[in-house]
C-alpha cells in the first residue's frame, strides 16, 4: 500500500469517527432538550433516538446533495421531500409510542380537523428540537465537507511537482493563473468556526442543565428536578473536545497535502492514542478538583488565616522551647519551684496554647472540604483574573477613553503615589537589613590580606572582555617581540605594521582586529562563537610570534649564520 | 477564534456554575480550562526538548554525492503529538522538498531522516536551518516555530588534470628539470668528463681523477623550484560582461588544476584573490603563501571553494600589494579576463623584481590578439582559455 493510499484511508478514518462523534454530540443536545421541555409538555422518550436518526440523515443527505446549487430546482425538491419524510415518520413514531388504538383515533380526528388535530403541542415541541438538530447538523456536516476541499483540490494534493508545474504553464498558455492562496479551503477557519459552534451549543446546554437544577422549578412543577441527570452536558464537553482535536488533524491534514508535506504513516493512530490518553487525563483531572464549595469566600478566607495563625504560633512555640527549658531548669537550680516536691517529675511543658481558628463555625468540618472550598475560590478568582485581562486586551479603546474621565485620573494618581511610597518604604528597608548584613559579615569575617597580583582569567570574562583580552595580549606579545604598538596607531594601522613580520598569520591577524574593534566600539551583543574564532585566531598569531622570536634568538646566538 | 471568546466562554461557565452552585458546571469549566492549558502547556513543554543533529561529511569533490543524516530526537518525556520539519536547502544541490514531512515522536524518541545532496557546483553552501513547527493536540492555540542551527557543505571546484603547464622559473635548486645550465644543481650529478681549459678546479672529482689517471670534471644537471603564486582575479568588471558567471568559474577551475599540478610536482604554490570569501564576506586581499604539500593543496582548494565573484579591486592592485612578499625567481600566474596596460605595467615592475609572470586569460575574450602581441612585446607567456577543453593544451 502506498503512503498516499494509506493517508487517504487515515483520512477516511478521520472523517468517519469525525461523523459519528457529530451523531453523539447531538444526541445529548437532544436529551437536554427533551428534559427542558419535559417541564411543560410530554416529550415522547424516543426524542433522543429521533435526534440521532435525523443527525445522520442530515449527513448523509448533505454529502449527498453538496453539489446542487443552493435554491436551485433540484436542491428545493431535495430538501422538501427530505422534510416530507422526516415529518411523516416523527408523526408515525409519535403516534405509534402511544399505542395503535390512540393512532386510529388520531387519524379519525384528522379528518375533522386536521391542523388541530395533526400539529399537537408534542408533536410541534418534538419539530422544533429536530429541526434545530438537524440545522446543527447540516451546518458541521457542511463543515467538514469544507475540510475535505473540493474534487479539484484532492486532485491538486496529489499531483506531483513536475504535474503542478505543468498545470501552471498551461493555465499560463491560456492568460491565466494559479493563485496559490484560493485552492484550500482555510481549514484552520472552518475549525474555529466548528469550535466556536460547539462552545456555543455548549453554554446553552450548561444554562438548560443548570435552569432544570434550580429549587424553585420544584414549586412550579410540583416535583424535584434537582436530580436531573446531567452526564449527557458531561458527555457533549468530552465529545466536542474529541471532535476539536479530530477536525484539527482534518486541518492540519489538508494543508499539508496542498503543501505536498510528507506525513508518516504513524500520526493517525498515535493522534487517537494521544488524543483518548488526554481527554482521560483531563476526566481525572475534573474528578480530583473539587466542583462545589461548602465553605462562602469569607469562612474560606478566615478558616484560611486561621490555619495561619496556629502555623506561626507553632513555630514561635518551637523556637521559644528551649529558652522556656533554659528558665524552667534555672528556676529549679535556684530552688524557686512551685512547690513540686519531685522535681524529676516534670510537668508536660506546652508551649502554646493552641486556639481554634477564627471564623470556624463548625470545629468538626472536614479538612478535605476547606481544601476544597480554598482551590474552589483560588481558581474562581484565577479564571476572573484571566477573563478580564482577556477582555481589557480585547477593549483598549473603552479603556483608553475610561482613561481620560477626571475620576480615573484621581485614581490612578492615587494608585502610583501608594505605589512610590511602598516602593521608597520598601528599599529603605532592603537597604537597612542589606547593611546590617554588611557590618555583620565584616565583623565575623577575617581580614585577608588580599594578593596585590591578580591572573586574569579569560574564562570568567564576557564574551566582549575575552577579545579585549586577547587583542592586548597581541600588544603586549608583540612589544616583547619587538614590534611594540606606537600610541599613534590605530589597531588597522598596527595590524597592517605587524603583517610584514607575520606574513604567514595576515588572516588571523586582521581576524583578530577585526574582532577587537567589534568588541570594543560595537553596541550589538558578542557571542561566545566570535570569542572562540578570536581566540582560535590569537592561537596561531601567538604561534607565530613564538616561532618569530626562535628564529631571531637563534639568529642573534649564531650571528654568522654558520 | 480567538483566545478572548474561549475565556469569554469560561467566564460564562463561572458565573453558571456560581448561580447554581453545582458540580456540573465546574466539572465542565475544569474540563475545558484543562484541556485549554494542559493542551497548551503539552506542546509548548514537549516542543522544548526536541533537539536536532545533522552529520555528513562537511567537505566533498564535485560531482560527489553527499548522503545526509538528520536525527530529530524528544529529550522529554512527554510525546510531540506532531511536528512538522522543512530543511533549508540550497538549490544548487538538493532535490526538491528534500525534508518537508511531518512526523510524530514519543516520549525519549528519535526520528532519522536521510537524504541525499548531489555536489553539482563547487561553492560554499549553508545545510539547514531547520524549521520545527508544532501545535497543540485540540488546536485552540497558535502554533510554535523554531529554527535550528545551520552546518556548511564545501564544495572543491573541478580539478582537471594536467600535464605539461608551461610555467617559466628562475628560482634555482629545485626538482623540476631545466635545459637552461644556468640552473645548475650540485646536488644532482649527471655525468663527469675530461678536463678542459677554463673548467672551475672546484668542479675537479679528484677521486675519479685518480683512478682513470687524468683529470676529470663532473658535469651537474639544471634543475629549477618552481615557487608559484596564483593570482587569481574575480573583480567581475574584468570579465567580458555576458560570460561573466562561466569566465569566472573557468578561472577557478584553471586556478585549481594548476594548483592541484605543482603540488602533484612537489613544488610550492600561494594563491592571491581578490574575489569574495563567503566564510567572512569580506572583501580584503587574500593571500596563501606558497606551500607544499596536499594539506596546502586543500586550503587552496577550499578557498577557492568558497569564493565569490564580484565588483571588488582591480588585479594590478592586489599585484601590487602582494608580491611584495614573494621571493626571488617566483612564478606569478595572473588569471584574468582582460589584461590591460595597467596590468602589464605591474608585471614588469614583478619582472624586475626577479618575479616570472604568465597571463591566462580565461573565458571569451574580445581582444587577444592585441594581448597577445602586448605580451610577446614584454616577453610574458600568454594563454587564452575560452572553456575547459581549451586546457586539453597542457594536457598533451
Amino acid at each position: 500500500m502506498s503512503i498516499t493510499e494509506d493517508n487517504q484511508r487515515n483520512g477516511w478514518w478521520v472523517l468517519a469517527v469525525s461523523h459519528s462523534l457529530i451523531v453523539l454530540l447531538m444526541v445529548c443536545l437532544t436529551i437536554s432538550f427533551a428534559q427542558f421541555f419535559g417541564l411543560f409538555i410530554p416529550v415522547s422518550r424516543v426524542l433522543p433516538v429521533l435526534g440521532g436518526g435525523i443527525v445522520m440523515e442530515a449527513i448523509l443527505t448533505y454529502r449527498v446533495t453538496r453539489k446542487l446549487s443552493p435554491f436551485s430546482t433540484e436542491w428545493l425538491l431535495a430538501r422538501g421531500a427530505e422534510w416530507v419524510v422526516i415529518l411523516a415518520i416523527v408523526k408515525l413514531v409519535t403516534e405509534l409510542q402511544h399505542g395503535i388504538p390512540t393512532f386510529m383515533s388520531d387519524l379519525a380526528a384528522w379528518q375533522e380537523n386536521f391542523a388541530y388535530a395533526f400539529f399537537t403541542g408534542e408533536y410541534l415541541s418534538m419539530l422544533f428540537v429536530l429541526f434545530f438538530v438537524w440545522a446543527c447538523s447540516t451546518l458541521y456536516a457542511s463543515d467538514l465537507a469544507e475540510m475535505e476541499g473540493s474534487d479539484f483540490f484532492s486532485g491538486y494534493a496529489n499531483m506531483n511537482n513536475a504535474e503542478i508545474a505543468q498545470v501552471r504553464s498551461t493555465a499560463a498558455l491560456y492568460g491565466m493563473h494559479v493563485d496559490d492562496d484560493t485552492l484550500p479551503s482555510n481549514c484552520r477557519e472552518i475549525h474555529n468556526r466548528l469550535l466556536s459552534r460547539t462552545l456555543t451549543i455548549g453554554i446553552l446546554m450548561v444554562v438548560i442543565a443548570g435552569f432544570l437544577r434550580q429549587d424553585r422549578i420544584t414549586i412550579w412543577q410540583g416535583q424535584s428536578l434537582a436530580q436531573v441527570s446531567v452526564i449527557n452536558v458531561i458527555l457533549y464537553f468530552i465529545f466536542g473536545i474529541a471532535l476539536s482535536s479530530l477536525t484539527n488533524l482534518s486541518a492540519l491534514r489538508t494543508a499539508w497535502r496542498y503543501e505536498h508535506v510528507a506525513i508518516t504513516l504513524h500520526l493517525t493512530p498515535r493522534w487517537a492514542f494521544y488524543c483518548l490518553t488526554f481527554i482521560i487525563g483531563l476526566g481525572i483531572l475534573t474528578f480530583i478538583l473539587p466542583t462545589s464549595y461548602s465553605l462562602g469566600l469569607l469562612d474560606t478566607l478566615m478558616y484560611v488565616l486561621g490555619v495561619l495563625r496556629i502555623i506561626v504560633e507553632f513555630v514561635i512555640g518551637v523556637i521559644m522551647l528551649p529558652v522556656l527549658l533554659i528558665f524552667k531548669l534555672l528556676s529549679n537550680l535556684l530552688g524557686g519551684g512551685n512547690g513540686n516536691d519531685n522535681p524529676g517529675e516534670s510537668q508536660p511543658i506546652n508551649p502554646v496554647e493552641t486556639p481554634a481558628p477564627i471564623g470556624i463555625q463548625n470545629p468538626s468540618l472536614p479538612w478535605w472540604d476547606v481544601v476544597r472550598s480554598s482551590l474552589f475560590w483560588a481558581i474562581f478568582f484565577i479564571i476572573i483574573g484571566i477573563a478580564t485581562y482577556q477582555y481589557i486586551q480585547q477593549n483598549r479603546v473603552l479603556f483608553s477613553a475610561l482613561k481620560s474621565l477626571s475620576l480615573w485620573r484621581w485614581l490612578m494618581q492615587a494608585w502610583h503615589w501608594l505605589k512610590v511610597k511602598v516602593k521608597v518604604v520598601r528599599c529603605g528597608l532592603a537597604s537597612a537589613v542589606k547593611d546590617g548584613l554588611v557590618k555583620i559579615n565584616a565583623i565575623r569575617s577575617k581580614p585577608v590580606q588580599k594578593s596585590e597580583w591578580r591572573i586574569a582569567n579569560p574564562y570568567r570574562m564576557t564574551p566582549r572582555q575575552q577579545i579585549i583580552f586577547f587583542y592586548l595580549a597581541l600588544a603586549r606579545r608583540g612589544r616583547e617581540a619587538g614590534f611594540p604598538r606606537h600610541a599613534s596607531q590605530t589597531p588597522y594601522e598596527y595590524a597592517q605594521f605587524i603583517t610584514y613580520e607575520l606574513a604567514d598569520e595576515r588572516d588571523a591577524l586582521i581576524e583578530l582586529t577585526e574582532g577587537f574593534i567589534d568588541a570594543r566600539y560595537s553596541l550589538h551583543d558578542v557571542t561566545p562563537e566570535k570569542a572562540n574564532k578570536i581566540k582560535q585566531a590569537w592561537a596561531r598569531v601567538r604561534d607565530g610570534l613564538r616561532s618569530k622570536s626562535k628564529r631571531s634568538g637563534k639568529k642573534k646566538s649564531n650571528p654568522t649564520g654558520s | 477564534m480567538k483566545m478572548g471568546d474561549y475565556w469569554l466562554f469560561l467566564f460564562i461557565l463561572l458565573v453558571v456554575a456560581a448561580i447554581v452552585r453545582g458540580d456540573f458546571a465546574f466539572s465542565v469549566l475544569y474540563l475545558f480550562l484543562g484541556a485549554l492549558l494542559l493542551g497548551k502547556w503539552w506542546s509548548g513543554k514537549a516542543f522544548t526538548n526536541i533537539t536536532s543533529n545533522r552529520y555528513f561529511d562537511s567537505h566533498t569533490f564535485l560531482g560527489e554525492a553527499v548522503p545526509i543524516r538528520l536525527e530529530v530526537r524528544n529529550r522529554g518525556w512527554l510525546p510531540v503529538v506532531w511536528l512538522r520539519l522543512y530543511e533549508s536547502l540550497p538549490v544548487e544541490l538538493a532535490v526538491l522538498n528534500a525534508v518537508n514531512q511531518v512526523i510524530t515522536l514519543g516520549a525519549r524518541s528519535q526520528c532519522v531522516l536521510t537524504y541525499n545532496l548531489q555536489a553539482r557546483k563547487r561553492g560554499y553552501y549553508a545545510i539547514g536551518p531547520l524549521f520545527a513547527s508544532t501545535g497543540d493536540i485540540l488546536g485552540l492555540s497558535s502554533e510554535q516555530h523554531d529554527k535550528g542551527g545551520v552546518d556548511h557543505l564545501t564544495v572543491y571546484p573541478k580539478i582537471i588534470p594536467l600535464t605539461r603547464p608551461r610555467l617559466p622559473s628562475h628560482s634555482p635548486q629545485g626538482t623540476l628539470k631545466s635545459n637552461q645550465p644556468i640552473f645548475e644543481d650540485p646536488s644532482r650529478l649527471l655525468s663527469k668528463r675530461d678536463y678542459t681549459a677554463g673548467d672551475s678546479l672546484r668542479r675537479v672529482d679528484w677521486k675519479t681523477s685518480a683512478i682513470v689517471g687524468r683529470l676529470q670534471v663532473k658535469q651537474f644537471e639544471p634543475s629549477i623550484a618552481l615557487e608559484t603564486v596564483i593570482f587569481l582575479d574575480l573583480n567581475l568588471p574584468d570579465y567580458e560582461s555576458h560570460f561573466r558567471i562561466d569566465s569566472t568559474e573557468l578561472a577557478i577551475v584553471i586556478s585549481a588544476s594548476l594548483a592541484s599540478w605543482v603540488i602533484a610536482k612537489k613544488q610550492a604554490v600561494g594563491l592571491a584573490t581578490n574575489g569574495v570569501d563567503q566564510l567572512d564576506g569580506s572583501q580584503s586581499p587574500r593571500l596563501l603563501l606558497p606551500r607544499k604539500g596536499r594539506s596546502h593543496l586543500i586550503h587552496i582548494l577550499e578557498t577557492l571553494a568558497r569564493l565569490q565573484a564580484a565588483e571588488t579591486y582591480p588585479i594590478d592592485d592586489l599585484l601590487r600589494r602582494e608580491s611584495l612578499h614573494l621571493s626571488w625567481g617566483a612564478t606569478l600566474v595572473v588569471i584574468t579576463g582582460k589584461a590591460d596596460d595597467i596590468l602589464f605595467d605591474s608585471l614588469f615592475q614583478a619582472r624586475r623584481r626577479g618575479l616570472n609572470a604568465v597571463i591566462i586569460l580565461a573565458g571569451r575574450i574580445v581582444d587577444w590578439q592585441e594581448t597577445k602581441r602586448k605580451a610577446e612585446l614584454f616577453g610574458f607567456p600568454a594563454y587564452a582559455f575560452q572553456n575547459e577543453q581549451d586546457l586539453d593544451l597542457w594536457r598533451q
